[in-house]
């Protein structure tokens, strides 16, 4: 967008949302010599205004249809609106009682329905199993007043808060009509509070200026959310009692209180998550023990005593026994040591290994350690495929991070010593690169007007008006839509964060070209080998088997390479803890769910799953409603018996098998490998920018009404037994991605499955059951006999 | 002139050539290596491989028109020729000797960058099906006229036959609907007053609000200030009362005084008082195709900071820009009373742009298959925009005159994204699309032919070539450019028009770079899924209706109790 064009000489009618603006400038004006000429103005715009709205929710309406008592809202809304913005012409009494709702200026209050609040009660959103209000008397006070919602662009919407052991839950005071939908909503904010990365408190009091007063709070998952808090004069606590409140259940690790899933105590139809994974059988089916002797399994670290990061069952090499495994210990960073992650078999049995480990203890003098080098030795041995060959090591760090390494200690295997090792490194880099990566992502959001509260959802906030009091405030908008939206691709090239997608997908591809192609075994490292490790091990595990790219298998996967192998989840995460600024949070894991979206993306038929299992498990992987992601190892789950005492996601997701499953799936047994060059990689969308709301909804009335319909149907099923967290259906596609493609397609099978099930949903829906009406063919058979 | 002077050497022996295709077994791109011999023809150049018992006969067939530039790579040991289409498609041709290579060159040199229209390919090319007259006249604007007038009493447009010979408006059709009220007098006066006689006329009516788009040439006010009473007048009369009239002009506010300076101007208040100019800045055809050229560049050299190159080919600068004007027009004639008259320097390009894409977003009937035809014909090939100039090169090549710009292309790119965001609303596909893109550039068909209808008819298109539409049309052709998706939508259509909700054409673009299998099946599956879809649903209908008949019938025989049911 021209920069010049703001300046044009062109005012003109302009659009809805500016008018409001416009008339709420005015009116904050409050210049009583102006006022008189102020009323006509705004006489002028609002009745202007109402027609327009009218003629909007006639449309609105129209579309309903079937909702009757909707209308009547509309209507009434539409009333009071006139009433209320014609009496607002004759005195200045709007001022006053606009300036009672918060301290933001009213100008940024949304009046596309200003009628007064229906229901002064509380609002209480559904609970799950084990939430509770938090109910101290100052806070249910609160409740009752208005709370004002800021959105992107600077407007407000007054609603009610609640909070609870799990959620912050905040409703508008009225339904916001998304008129090309033709729906009309509450405007309801539901934060899960694990969700919550930090808060702030905004603006003073005693400020004149046109601050916000309130809370700010960042979420992980890159949403922002302010909140505008009244207060009728200093002495006012009401921020001060929410923000504890807030910070006390936001961040129980902090504040010595244990974690919502303690509490939650939801039953599902299958409860075997905490059993998904049993590491002995897992290895028995990759071969170990059942196709070849040549691996044991080895109970050394049975009370974690040899290295409290890693799962109690190792799988080593046979001829090393349990004592030389705890020496080789003292050689690598945390006593993680070289294990099995998973086996190859060709035709004649035999085998190609893959294992994980962290760095080897080499420091600055270049230590050595027979025991260690010995063991590589034993473990390249083994393979019997390509013994010429050699045992590939693969660095996941850039040489230099690898080569500094050494000052603290670590290190790299060098080639002299290790005699049939080949060193590579993969040059994917650390976890602060990463998460600095990420947050540039986040900050690419938008100030998009959100679907409920504009008439006018799709439009950015700069329209042909350009008017001098609102001059300013144009201007903030238009920086922050232009520079947002016509740097983004500039942005999404500066964050890097693509590139980091393919560093890993190239270093997973590379492992699977090492053990498939030349069939060599390699062995993966990083420093510690919790993180870039566990990216690589996994994602080349899924290119490799197919049984990991089955609902099933996925969920074991997660639960072997990452969790039994101790990424530190909870300190990665930040779960619980009010720290922000830990220098130890990183988005590695959902980096690694990216990377399984892009293969997905890439290679569509291939996964058992869907989308929506990768967004569900991310987003719970924060909220801490199930134990699954708690701690940051086995040792620290034992010891918080977490097994017992929280659910499982994956009963959760077990339960609703379905929903996760991908409807064009067909079994494949070759390796899934993906291009990675930049046209071909895309950017998660769906998940990064989800609450962004950036493409109109409107095109969802496309949907055929009955796909809509099961779809909804599906939904609140979920919705009743799980916190959903309102995943978009339909969601912006950058560079071809095909999302919403693949929701159409699994929709018509769904209803076509649904069509096809002998009891099926649509006889249902004709009251009688298909049994029923065999019964009644039966039936005037006799009759016709008769 | 005849193709038999261009071509020195009709065949050339013992040839390499490289090129980039699928591989469907190995799902991935993969360079092919032939070997054969080398024919010119007189549109064609015909690589055919030699002869071999493994591998079946393979030819690959290149029409002239379709190649872009070309790159001599002659050394000692090399003598190579780098064809690039005019479809993004790249071939490298390995010749054994020095000689060839350069009579090569010079042929494909000047059969490529023929100008006389009579030599182009759809005038050899009427074998292909019989020539249609239907499909020639498939658009008339009798037939625009009376779907924006169903009653033509109470209308207050007709149509205006001034332009029969194309005298007044060589680029203009012959006939064009303006106001009833002025005479044609009027409008030759206007036309005298505007730029290559492009006097406003109507291009679209929105029937629910009664506000219209009107578009022309700028107007011709030169340093002397000139100003034409008949000009104000049209404009005058074409508003009714109650409605707000805009004239968006697409050239930025800033250089107005370069364009008057040049003998153009723009409306100015005084003398158009009810009218109100917005000025909104659109690269012109000559910046696009600089844009272009960038845009496939980064396409084909996507490895190292792609996102980088995409932006700076401002590609989709142009795109969203496009999308937003019209946007807000569509906004403005929908939801308020505005009514535009649209113009940028001649009228032939961004504002055909420009008042395109709001009808698509305006108009249900523009986003059906044949609405669509009748859009381009009306607002593109009647409308004068100059397709032999705009699109003799592609992305890769240009001429000394630098006529060319892809406006079109940009026109299809963005009912493309329109298509992507509401995709059960468009009738056609984006293979229609595509297929529009390719005849675009060259055709065995002769719809593009020509810069306007007065050079059309000059040339006799229309009985010596085929139309494109004949082959659209066809009973198979038809199936695959239909999305099975569609649903009859007869709303406006709101399209996000944030960068993060578009994206690249890759089936475009990266055609020859990116795996289209995925998603060709992707497409036949859906195909499959909506048949499916609609078979179950006809027989759940019929068991229900059996159902209830039975029902009724029990209940008749009182075997069922009625209460119950």
């Amino acid at each position: 967008m021209n920069q010049n064009d703001i300046n044009d000489d062109v005012p003109k009618v302009p659009t809805r949302t500016h008018l409001k603006t416009n008339l709420n400038n005015r009116i904050n004006a409050q210049n009583l010599q102006q006022t008189k000429i102020l009323s006509i103005t705004s006489d002028k715009c609002t009745l202007e205004n109402a027609a327009d709205m009218a003629a909007k929710k006639a449309l609105g309406t129209a579309k309903l249809g079937s909702i009757p008592s909707l209308n009547t809202h509309h209507n009434t809304d539409l009333d009071q609106f006139r009433n209320l913005s014609i009496s607002s012409t004759g005195s200045g009494d709007v001022h006053k009682e606009m300036n009672t709702v918060p301290i933001i200026q009213p100008s940024q209050i949304i009046t596309s329905s200003i009628s007064k609040p229906k229901h002064s009660q509380n609002i209480i959103p559904k609970l799950i199993e084990g939430e509770k209000l938090v109910s101290t008397s100052e806070f249910s006070n609160l409740t009752s007043t208005d709370i004002v919602f800021v959105l992107p662009d600077n407007r407000g919407v007054s609603g009610k808060l609640c909070l609870t052991n799990f959620r912050l839950y905040f409703r508008s005071d009225e339904y916001y009509s998304n008129v090309l939908r033709g729906t009309s909503h509450y405007l309801v904010i539901d934060l899960p509070l694990g969700l919550v990365h930090r808060i702030e408190k905004i603006g003073h009091l005693s400020s004149k200026q046109n601050n916000f007063y309130g809370i700010f709070i960042y979420c992980k998952n890159g949403r922002k959310l302010i909140f505008a808090i009244s207060a009728r004069n200093k002495q006012d606590k009401s921020r001060k009692v929410i923000y504890d409140l807030l910070h006390k259940h936001a961040f129980p690790l902090s504040n010595n209180l244990s974690f919502f899933a303690f509490s939650y105590k939801q039953r599902f139809p299958d409860e075997t998550g905490w059993f998904v994974y049993d590491c002995k059988k897992e290895y028995e089916r990759i071969g170990v023990t059942t196709k070849t002797n040549d691996w044991r399994f080895s109970s050394v670290n049975q009370d974690f005593k040899l290295c409290d990061t890693y799962p109690k069952i190792l799988v080593v090499p046979a001829s090393v026994k349990d004592e030389e495994l705890k020496q080789i210990a003292e050689f690598r960073s945390k006593h993680r040591i070289p294990v099995l992650s998973w086996l190859k078999f060709d035709n004649r049995k035999n085998h190609v290994a893959l294992l994980r480990s962290s760095q080897p203890l080499c420091g600055i003098t270049q230590k050595r350690s027979e025991k260690d080098e010995n063991y590589l030795f034993k473990i390249f041995k083994l393979n019997t495929i390509n013994s010429l060959d050699k045992l590939y090591i693969m660095d996941a760090r850039p040489v230099v991070n690898a080569y500094a390494n050494r000052t603290t200690g670590g290190g790299h295997e060098s080639e002299d010593n290790y005699k049939d090792c080949e060193i590579n490194f993969l040059n994917i880099h650390n976890i602060h690169v990463m998460r600095e990566s990420l947050r540039k992502i986040f900050d690419m959001s938008l100030p998009s007007v959100s679907q409920y509260t504009s008439n006018q959802p799709i439009m950015p906030s700069n329209t042909l008006s350009s008017n001098s009091s609102s001059h300013a405030q144009n201007q903030a908008n238009n920086r922050l839509e232009t520079d947002d939206d016509k740097n983004f691709l500039l942005n999404l090239e500066n964050s890097k964060w693509l590139s980091h997608i393919r560093s890993v997908l190239n270093g997973a591809l590379k492992v699977v070209k090492y053990i498939n192609s030349y069939s060599s075994s390699v062995l993966v490292h990083c420093s510690d080998g919790w993180d870039r490790t566990a990216q690589l091990t996994s994602l080349s595990m899924i290119m490799m088997d197919k049984y990991y790219r089955t609902l099933k298998g996925f969920e074991v996967l997660i639960e072997k390479e990452w969790l039994s192998f101790g990424h530190r989840f909870g300190i990665r995460m930040g779960h619980g803890s009010s720290d922000h600024a830990n220098q130890d949070r990183s988005p590695i894991f959902l980096q690694f769910i990216d990377c399984v979206w892009q293969l997905m993306q890439q290679n569509s038929k291939v996964f058992e799953f869907n989308e929506r299992l990768l967004i569900t498990i991310v987003n719970n992987m924060y909220t801490c409603q199930f134990g699954t992601f708690l701690y940051n190892n086995e040792f620290e789950r034992d010891k918080y018996d977490v097994r017992n005492k929280t659910v499982s996601l994956w009963s959760y997701v077990n339960s609703y098998k379905n929903e996760f499953k991908n409807s064009s799936y067909i079994e494949y047994d070759g390796v899934v490998e993906c291009s990675t060059s930049m046209s071909s990689l895309q950017l998660w969308t769906s998940y990064y920018f989800q609450y962004k709301e950036v493409i109109d909804d409107s095109s969802l009335v496309d949907l055929p009404n009955e796909l809509n319909e099961s779809q909804k149907q599906a939904n609140s099923q979920v919705k009743m037994t799980n916190y959903n967290m309102n995943t978009p259906i339909l969601t912006s596609k950058l560079f071809g991605s095909s999302s919403f493609f693949h929701q159409m397609v699994s929709q018509m099978k769904a209803t076509v499955r649904s069509y096809n099930s002998p009891q099926s949903n649509a006889l249902q829906s004709g009251t009688v059951q298909e049994s029923e009406l065999i019964r009644y063919k039966a039936v005037s058979a006799h009759d016709a006999n008769n | 002139m005849d193709f038999m002077d261009l071509i020195e050497m009709p065949r050339v022996d013992n040839v390499k050539v490289y090129r980039q295709i699928q591989n469907y077994e190995l799902n991935q791109l993969v360079t092919q290596k032939l070997f054969g011999s080398l024919n010119l023809t007189s549109h064609h150049l015909i690589f055919i491989t030699q002869t071999d018992l493994q591998k079946p006969r393979e030819e690959i067939w290149i029409v002239h028109s379709s190649i872009d530039s070309l790159e001599k790579n002659v050394t000692e040991a090399k003598f190579q020729l780098m064809i690039k289409c005019k479809n993004f498609q790249i071939y490298f041709v390995d010749f054994p000797t020095a000689y060839c290579c350069n009579s090569i060159h010079k042929s494909l040199e000047s059969l490529s960058n023929l100008t006389t229209e009579n030599m182009k390919l759809p005038f050899f090319c009427q074998t292909i099906s019989k020539i249609n007259q239907e499909d020639w006249n498939f658009y008339s604007i009798e037939k625009s006229y009376k779907r924006f007038f169903p009653n033509e009493d109470s209308s207050e447009w007709r149509i205006s036959e001034i332009n029969n010979d194309f005298k007044i408006s060589p680029s203009y059709p012959k006939k064009v609907i303006v106001p009833k009220n002025i005479d044609d007098q009027a409008l030759i006066k206007s036309s005298q007053f505007r730029s290559m006689g492009r006097f406003p006329i109507l291009s679209y009516y929105h029937k629910k609000t009664n506000s219209f788009i009107l578009r022309s040439g700028q107007p011709l006010l030169g340093s002397s200030n000139k100003r034409c009473k008949e000009d104000e007048l049209i404009l005058k009369c074409a508003l009714p009362k109650g409605k707000q009239g805009y004239v968006y002009d697409l050239r930025d506010a800033s250089i107005l005084k370069t364009a008057v300076s040049k003998g153009g101007g723009y409306e100015t208040e005084v003398n158009y008082p009810l009218w109100k100019r917005i000025n909104k800045h659109m690269d012109r055809f000559d910046q696009l195709h600089i844009s272009y050229s960038k845009l496939i560049d980064a396409c084909i050299n996507s490895s190292t900071q792609f996102f980088y190159k995409l932006d700076t080919s401002a590609w989709f600068y142009n795109i969203r820009q496009a999308l937003y004007l019209s946007f807000l027009i569509a906004d403005e004639i929908h939801n308020k009373n505005g009514c535009f008259l649209i113009h940028g320097w001649d009228g032939l390009d961004n504002t055909l742009l420009i008042s395109s894409l709001a009808q698509i977003l305006l108009d249900p009937e523009s986003r059906t298959l044949d609405g669509f035809i009748d859009l381009i014909e009306k607002e593109w090939l009647h409308a004068g925009h100059p397709f032999s100039k705009r699109y003799f090169k592609s992305a890769f090549g240009t001429t000394p005159q630098k006529q060319e710009g892809p406006v079109f292309v940009l026109f299809l790119d963005c009912v493309r994204q329109l298509c992507e965001q509401f995709c059960l609303s468009f009738e056609f596909n984006e293979d229609f699309l595509i297929m529009l893109f390719d005849n675009l550039y060259t055709s065995e068909y002769g719809t593009f032919l020509g810069n306007n209808q007065n050079e059309r008819e000059q040339l006799l298109v229309s009985s010596r070539t085929v139309s494109l539409w004949t082959y659209v049309k066809n009973e198979e052709n038809i199936k695959k450019f239909i999305n099975p998706l569609y649903k009859i939508n007869d709303d406006v259509i709101w399209p996000s028009i944030f960068t993060q909700s578009l994206s690249l054409w890759s089936n475009l673009f990266l055609r020859f770079q990116i795996n289209s299998k995925p998603n060709d099946e992707a497409k036949k599956e859906i195909v499959k899924l909506v048949e499916t879809n609609l078979q179950v649903k006809i027989k759940v209908e019929k068991l229900r209706n059996e159902l209830l008949e039975l029902q009724k019938e029990a209940i008749d025989a009182g075997v069922l109790n009625s209460e119950n049911y």
